[in-house]
């Protein structure tokens, strides 16, 4: 096939209309996304909105993605990363709000969770209003509803032995991985965030 | 320019000749998935009718264009657009039925009904037909999902669109299998009635057209 009856042939056609049907697409998709992006700001407001049912001020004690920040994560026995904070904000009532990311869940992969650590005079009481925040790979975590999640709270550490959810094993490790990280992290935080 | 009697034959294949849950079903994979409330029935009915009717316009619109070669291709990429915008217009603004749908509203690209409505319809007619087509065949959806829903949540969990009714549930019909048992119980009642209706209205044209007055009368009475 010469040059000039490629061009002239039905497969050029095919490639041109399919690729201008996805260069539009795409175009229109990046403006949608610019106008209704949602960024982390909103995402923390709306997660306070759910817990509290009302918007609360709040101050930003850990970023992981902030420049110079010291990450926190916890890794187990073989020196393998079990979880990490992704996020720790100092609410107006005095508690705590993290999200934190537990790995080694099914195929790999990883489940955050939002949670509130509750303080009274500036000591640690416990964990409360788990929530999923996001996940990877894990297929089953349509299990952890809410009234299988508020069993998630209290102040001592997870393990498959307490905390289990029968049928999604792996997704419960993680889980449990990122709650144990969030609570090694808010006991830092006794006596006040630096 | 479309005729009323378009509208209507179009609308009564949408919403029940060919109504896409109980009449073909299609998109099962969804209506099992979610329809343990009636709520996520009616929100996973409307975004299912929000992709059909703009992926129907846009495709009966450029269907002199796509190549028959390539068309699946293009239309699974109209499609995967319209999820995408759907998905980010959710997560903005209805942020608690984004999270609700979870997982099965990305699926929404691979969904029968509108690959469907897209091979069989939006390729062959006028925009506005195609428009009138989305919107009544997930309409259609949007009845079966919620009528599906309020039976499994009803049973299931007491509850009536998330309002109380009573303390008495029976976690079956919550369950995967609760759903199989409502589908097949909805499916097969939905094609008794309809079968008997059209046979009625069958046997109502017949005598019309070839009996005397109150030969027809008396059939009608029947």
């Amino acid at each position: 096939m010469t040059v000039k009856a490629f061009f002239k042939s039905k497969t050029f056609v095919c490639i041109v209309v399919l690729l201008c049907i996805a260069l539009v697409a795409g175009a229109l998709l990046s403006i949608m996304n610019d106008l209704l992006f949602v960024d982390d700001a909103e995402r923390v407001a709306r997660t306070v909105n759910n817990i509290y049912g009302q918007a609360m001020d709040y101050e930003i004690v850990y970023d992981e993605q902030a420049e110079g920040q010291v990450i926190f994560a916890q890794t187990n026995d073989q020196g393998q990363e079990t979880g990490r904070i992704n996020n720790a904000y100092l609410l107006a009532d005095g508690n705590y709000l993290v999200k934190s990311t537990g790995l080694q869940g099914y195929k790999q992969g990883s489940v955050s969770v939002w949670c509130v650590a509750q303080f009274a005079n500036d000591r640690f009481v416990a964990l409360s209003d788990v929530s999923v925040a996001d996940y990877d790979k894990q297929t089953l975590m349509s299990k952890f509803t809410k009234s299988v999640l508020d069993g998630f709270g209290g102040n001592q550490p997870y393990d498959l032995s307490n905390h289990l959810v029968s049928g999604a094993t792996y997704s419960t490790n993680a889980v449990n991985n990122a709650l144990n990280v969030a609570l090694a992290y808010v006991k830092t935080l006794e006596g006040g965030a630096e | 320019m479309m005729k009323p009697a378009d509208i209507k034959k179009i609308g009564m294949d949408g919403l029940l000749r060919n109504n896409p849950t109980f009449r073909l079903v299609l998109g099962t994979c969804p209506t099992l998935a979610l329809t343990t409330a009636a709520m996520n029935g009616i929100g996973m009915g409307l975004a299912v009718t929000f992709v059909l009717i703009f992926s129907n316009v846009i495709i009966s619109a450029l269907r002199k264009v796509i190549p028959n070669e390539v068309r699946i291709p293009a239309f699974v990429l109209i499609i995967a657009t319209f999820v995408t915008l759907l998905r980010m217009l959710l997560d903005k603004f209805i942020p608690s039925l984004y999270e609700s749908m979870g997982v099965y509203l990305p699926l929404i690209v691979v969904n029968c009904i509108i690959l469907g409505r897209a091979e069989s319809f939006a390729s062959k007619n006028p925009v506005l037909n195609s428009a009138f087509d989305g919107l009544f065949t997930g309409l259609g959806f949007t009845w079966a999902l919620t009528f599906m829903g309020v039976i499994r949540e009803v049973l299931g969990a007491g509850q009536i669109f998330g309002y109380t009714l009573w303390d008495f549930r029976i976690e079956f019909f919550s369950s995967s299998a609760g759903a199989f048992f409502v589908y097949g119980l909805c499916v097969a009642l939905f094609n008794l009635i309809y079968t008997k209706v059209e046979s009625h209205f069958h046997r109502v044209g017949f005598a019309k057209k070839y009996m005397t007055a109150p030969e027809a009368a008396q059939e009608e009475a029947k």
